[in-house]
């Protein structure tokens, strides 16, 4: 997998950070700031209210008070014009002044005026009181007259007549200002307390207002600086070049906005890193191909003219062989006329010359073989098509790939096993073109194995298995390693050209895609694979006996 | 009723004209003061003989009480005790006076029986009055004694009346807004004379009203007298109005010649 793709899956937005005001953090701007502005004003008016209609009840409650208060006084100030009276009068009795008696109408008359204010909060009591004062005041005049008259046994008689309603007087009138002072004192004592209380709860509403406003406050601005913040920390990345960075998934009509303008220059951003980044490997892989086919032909040149030589070697090996037969019959009788120590060495001389040219012409064959694959392996051209033996196609490209890979890694080595049917015979097809594919199987095999290999240790031994069958109409070749096997992700990807797992310079990309071309397209066959991650892959080639009509036109 | 108040007033006005001729130019002005002359007396006719013994029993009053009056810093003195101020000497002195307001005696010859009975009687109250305060007026150490010509003079008019009541009545009344005392208080008659006669604007300066009435009950003659205020009222009557007098009564803040007051007689016929 590409490093391009892994970012863009790993780059998907997380949940932005929810903080239970995550409501808040969807709202614009503007909303949470009249969600502020009014929550204050609601506030305000509220304690307003609260603070208003308190000093309402408790201007209501003065008020009361103050008139009870106003019934203390004047009932206070009647009991002393009451006094005012009672001296006047009996002042009366004794100077017979008029003033005493015009002082003594005026008190009665303030008097009347002062009971007057008092009916409303006792219009019982004030009746029952003018009636006493009516009756001492009459009583008293009597006494007067009688005084003036002379008739002193009668005024001192109506005198004490008068005394007793002006001692009720003076009693009714001290019980009304100790009654309603009584009641009065306890108004205000109820007034101070409520006065107090609502202090008391207007301190805890302005308390609890300036916490929630505190906090209120704290939301919509971290609401706002937060995702800023994190925006501002994205945007200072991108523009360093960081583009595998998350972006902030906010909410929000401005910060979502923002965000997403963010991610889709991200993905721009990452879109053109990964273009550029194939287009890379691509350059790279033209350039290992170009290589590959120079070298195909260089091989090709060095096989060509190794081969004559080579072929000198295996015939003069091979008539040498011939001739040296002849030489030892002719020299059998002189051989055996000789003593028994030289005829001794004349024979093991003869035997070892005879095994020589036997591994000379053994190993010369090799070489040739080796040629022979390499120029196979190198020709270019058009393939043409022809009936070839299918294991034997398969067990050359073993053989072949085992000793590449020997070439490019001395220490390399594999076991490898082959369950070829002798049934499958030989079939319609393009030879060479098969050799390619099973190369590239088998080479793809041995490179697996033998990485399962180096990251296992000892305990591994690395496994090629090669095996053939006939399928009805149809033959199959399998090709099996042990090694680590497919990532299912990945598994679908296998055929495109150009994709690989090895590291940038191993591998094109494009041995598996030409090999289902190869097969697909070219033979009409199937190519398909099965793998156990950590256990096994197994390619399957299944070919058909004999070529479609049109074989030649797929290619 | 009202007409014959106009003829008797007539009347008496004519006597005082009359009597101008005859007498000293200061005779006549204290006589018009006092709304009569001494020629009044000598008319024996219905009605006359009760204007003048009123008239002169008023007179009497007027005298003894300027000897109250003057004699008010000895009274008061504290530092004196006997002070010799006795009843015989107030007599004395206000009969003395009296000759100097009327220029004639207190006790012509010619008076009738009722009327020598009656200056009697007013006499001998004023004596009985001065005696009974001896003890007041001598008293050491007290200045104020409130033995004032008012109150002598309602103690000797009460004293009067204990008397000589069933014949004749003395008093000394004044406007209800003046009235002190509740028993100087005017009655329905005397309130109504001062109010509607008196309290006029153009009510003559000192005429006296009369009216034949009934008064408990029997035919009376009543005669009213109004009193002016004089230089030794206001000290105690002037003002400024309400501050308190030497009684601690406060002042009516009355100006010389406003009515202060009215003497009431009354005679039975």
């Amino acid at each position: 997998m590409s490093v391009a793709e892994t970012s863009l899956t790993e780059a998907r937005p997380r949940p932005g950070p929810s903080v239970g005001w995550g409501q808040l953090g969807s709202l614009p701007l503007w909303a949470r700031l009249v969600i502020l502005t009014a929550a204050g004003l609601i506030s305000l008016i509220g304690s307003t209210v609260f603070l208003s209609s308190a000093l309402h009840q408790t201007a209501d409650r003065t008020t009361k008070m103050q008139e009870l208060f106003n019934v203390v006084g004047t009932a206070g100030e009647a009991h002393v014009t009451f006094g005012e009276l009672r001296y006047w009068l009996t002042d009366l009795s004794v100077s017979q002044l008029m003033l005493s008696e015009r002082n003594a109408v005026a008190a009665r008359a303030r008097l009347s005026t002062q009971l007057d204010l008092l009916v409303s909060y006792d219009a019982e009591t004030v009746a029952a009181i003018r009636a006493e004062i009516e009756a001492y005041f009459s009583k008293a005049m009597d006494a007067a007259d009688a005084y003036t008259d002379g008739n002193r046994v009668i005024g001192n008689t109506l005198l004490g007549n008068a005394r007793s309603h002006s001692a009720r007087v003076d009693a009714a009138l001290n019980a009304l200002v100790q009654r309603v002072s009584v009641v009065a004192t306890n108004e205000r004592q109820l007034v101070v307390e409520r006065a107090d209380d609502a202090a008391t709860t207007a301190l805890y509403i302005v308390i609890t207002l300036s916490l929630l406003g505190t906090g209120l406050t704290v939301m919509v601005l971290r609401s706002i600086v937060q995702p800023l913040q994190r925006l501002n920390e994205a945007i200072t990345s991108l523009m360093q070049g960081q583009y595998d960075i998350e972006i902030p998934a906010e909410k929000g009509h401005e910060f979502g906005a923002m965000a997403e303008t963010l991610r889709r220059f991200q993905e721009n951003a990452l879109e053109r890193r990964r273009l550029e980044t194939e287009s890379e490997l691509q350059k790279r892989r033209l350039i290992q191909a170009e290589k590959m086919a120079s070298l195909g032909q260089l091989t090709a040149g060095i096989a060509h003219e190794i081969k004559n030589p080579l072929n000198f070697v295996n015939n003069f090996a091979k008539l040498s062989d011939e001739l040296l037969d002849e030489l030892v019959e002719i020299l059998q009788a002189p051989i055996a006329s000789l003593d028994d120590s030289a005829r001794a060495d004349a024979e093991d001389l003869l035997q070892t010359i005879h095994t020589n040219l036997g591994k000379i012409n053994e190993h010369g064959k090799r070489a040739d073989s080796i040629v022979k694959n390499m120029l196979l392996h190198s020709r270019e051209g058009p393939s043409e098509s022809r009936t070839a033996n299918l294991n034997d196609i398969a067990a050359e490209a073993l053989n072949l790939a085992y000793h590449g890979a020997r070439a490019e890694h001395p220490g390399f080595n594999i076991e490898m096993v082959k369950s070829l049917a002798p049934e499958v015979g030989e079939i319609e097809c393009f030879p060479h073109d098969l050799m390619r594919v099973f190369l590239n199987l088998i080479s793809n095999g041995m490179y697996a194995a033998n990485k399962q290999a180096a990251q296992s240790g000892e305990d591994f031994s690395p496994i090629i298995s090669l095996a053939s069958r006939v399928d009805g109409d149809k033959v199959e070749i399998e090709v099996r390693d042990n090694g680590p096997g497919i990532d299912p992700e990945v598994r679908d990807k296998i055929f495109l050209p150009f994709f690989t797992t090895k590291p940038a310079g191993e591998g094109t990309g494009l041995g598996l895609s030409l090999s289902f071309d190869i097969i697909v397209k070219q033979h009409g066959g199937e190519l398909t694979v099965d793998s156990q991650p950590g256990e096994y892959t197994a390619f399957r080639v299944i070919l058909p006996r004999t070529l479609a009509t049109n074989g030649e036109n797929i290619q | 009723m009202h007409n014959q108040f106009r003829v008797e007033v007539g009347f008496i006005r004519n006597k005082a004209s009359i009597s101008s001729g005859v007498n000293t130019l200061g005779m006549l002005i204290i006589a018009a003061a006092l709304g009569l002359g001494s020629a009044v007396t000598q008319i024996a006719a219905a009605g006359e003989a009760e204007f003048a013994i009123g008239t002169r029993l008023a007179n009497m009053l007027r005298a003894s009480r300027s000897v109250i009056s003057a004699n008010q810093p000895l009274i008061n003195n504290p530092g004196v005790g006997d002070k010799s101020f006795t009843s015989q000497k107030v007599i004395n002195d206000a009969e003395s006076n009296y000759v100097k307001r009327v220029g004639a005696p207190l006790l012509a010859d010619d008076l009738s029986a009722r009327d020598r009975r009656l200056l009697d009687a007013q006499r001998q109250a004023m004596q009985k009055v001065v005696d009974a305060h001896q003890d007041e007026i001598n008293r050491l150490g007290v200045g104020f004694k409130g033995f004032i010509p008012a109150i002598f003079a309602r103690l000797a008019n009460e004293e009067f009346g204990v008397i000589a009541g069933q014949e004749a009545r003395i008093r000394v009344t004044a406007p209800p807004e003046l009235v002190r005392n509740r028993k100087a208080r005017p009655d329905p008659w005397e309130k109504n004379i001062i109010e509607t006669r008196m309290q006029a604007l153009d009510w003559p300066k000192g005429e006296p009203f009369t009216e034949d009435v009934e008064f408990e009950g029997r035919p009376a003659f009543r005669m009213l007298l109004p009193e002016y205020y004089r230089e030794s009222c206001l000290s105690c009557h002037g003002e400024p109005r309400g501050e308190m007098d030497i009684t601690n009564y406060p002042k009516e803040g009355g100006k010389i010649g406003d009515l202060a007051g009215a003497i009431s007689i009354v005679i039975f016929k």
